[in-house]
């Protein structure tokens, strides 16, 4: 069986006998000379780098200010909330604790005639009166210093007024 | 240490990595920059650029090439930023791309580099790239911002001038 046989375009040849041409020149590139940069470069490159790492830190540090002032305004701002409460005037506290003064005075009588200081009415109401202190302390330990629970604030005010009624009470006993 | 590791200690700003990794790169890149710009003062400016570069890019070196392939395209890039555009010259005479260029069997490498220096910028950047860089006409083009029929032209005509000097 005779089957046909086929020819490679010329171009075939050519391609192959291009790139054996070129094989010189490739052998010739690869013995080229290579070259040395002296040691001062590396010298050179890293003062840069160090430069450039300062700079960093300054650009670190620049931002961590930034954030810094940005966290504190915004927290502030936070801090800024316009809340209006409404306490009754008879539930305010009296800028100086007069009721403390009183009992005072009336423990001062006590002492001197300590008789009517024994009966069981006047009894009762020193020991609702130490209830109400006790009371008294606890809650503004609870409020802190900051004063933020209206409640709490409205609470001390009435247990400052009952200690209040009870001194008027006890004084009126004397 | 692997290259791997290498190249982590260099982000973490090492210094003696930094150092190991010039010192391994330093002479091809070297050459390559000398052969480009054909200056040695110049070739110390675009190396001492290339490896600031390269240190501050390290990271987002994608490990697709290989870090010297990397580390070559920027010496080129900077070699090519550096300097004003190398003038591709435009010839009309046409080429064929398979068009035959002898070339003697023993070649002086002494004689074909001072050739080389002296062919025209064009020329030269891209013959270097391309014949002892082994870039590709694509990777030429893109970096030269020329068209790949530009380029290898340019390396038609390159090889043509090298001949006749090397006669």
């Amino acid at each position: 069986m005779n089957l046909p046989e086929y020819e490679p375009s010329d171009k075939i040849w050519q391609n192959i006998e291009a790139k054996l041409n070129e094989d010189a020149l490739r052998q010739a590139l690869k013995s080229l000379p290579e070259y040395e940069p002296k040691d001062e470069l590396w010298q050179k490159v890293s003062s840069k780098l160090n430069k450039s790492n300062f700079g960093y830190v300054k650009w670190v540090a620049a931002a961590s200010i930034i954030i810094f002032i940005s966290v504190y305004f915004s927290q502030k701002n936070n801090e800024i909330k316009y809340t209006k409460q409404q306490i009754e005037p008879e539930l305010l506290l009296s800028e100086n604790d007069l009721s403390e003064y009183g009992y005072e005075e009336i423990m001062k009588i006590c002492n001197e005639d300590k008789i009517v200081c024994e009966k069981p009415e006047f009894k009762a109401l020193e020991t609702e009166l130490e209830e109400l202190n006790t009371a008294s302390t606890e809650l503004k330990e609870a409020i802190g210093k900051y004063n933020t629970e209206p409640e709490l604030i409205t609470q001390l005010a009435q247990i400052e007024n009952q200690k209040s009624d009870i001194i008027r009470k006890m004084a009126a006993q004397i | 240490m692997t290259e791997n590791e290498l190249i982590d200690a260099c982000i973490l700003n090492n210094r003696f990595a930094q150092r190991t990794l010039y010192d391994s790169y330093k002479r091809a890149m070297y050459t390559l920059a000398y052969r480009l710009t054909g200056d040695f003062d110049d070739a110390n400016d675009v190396l001492q650029d290339a490896f600031l570069d390269v240190f501050k890019n390290l990271g987002s070196f994608r490990k697709d090439a290989t870090l010297g392939a990397w580390i070559k395209t920027i010496v080129a890039r900077k070699a090519y930023q550096r300097f004003k555009k190398p003038k591709f010259l435009e010839l009309k005479e046409d080429f064929e791309e398979n068009e035959l260029i002898s070339w003697d069997e023993q070649m002086n490498s002494e004689y074909l580099e001072k050739a080389i220096l002296a062919l025209p910028e064009g020329f030269r950047t891209v013959f270097v790239m391309i014949e002892i860089e082994g870039f590709t006409h694509r990777e030429v083009g893109e970096l030269l911002g020329i068209s790949e029929g530009t380029s290898k032209s340019q390396l038609f005509h390159a090889k043509k001038r090298l001949r006749e000097m090397l006669k």
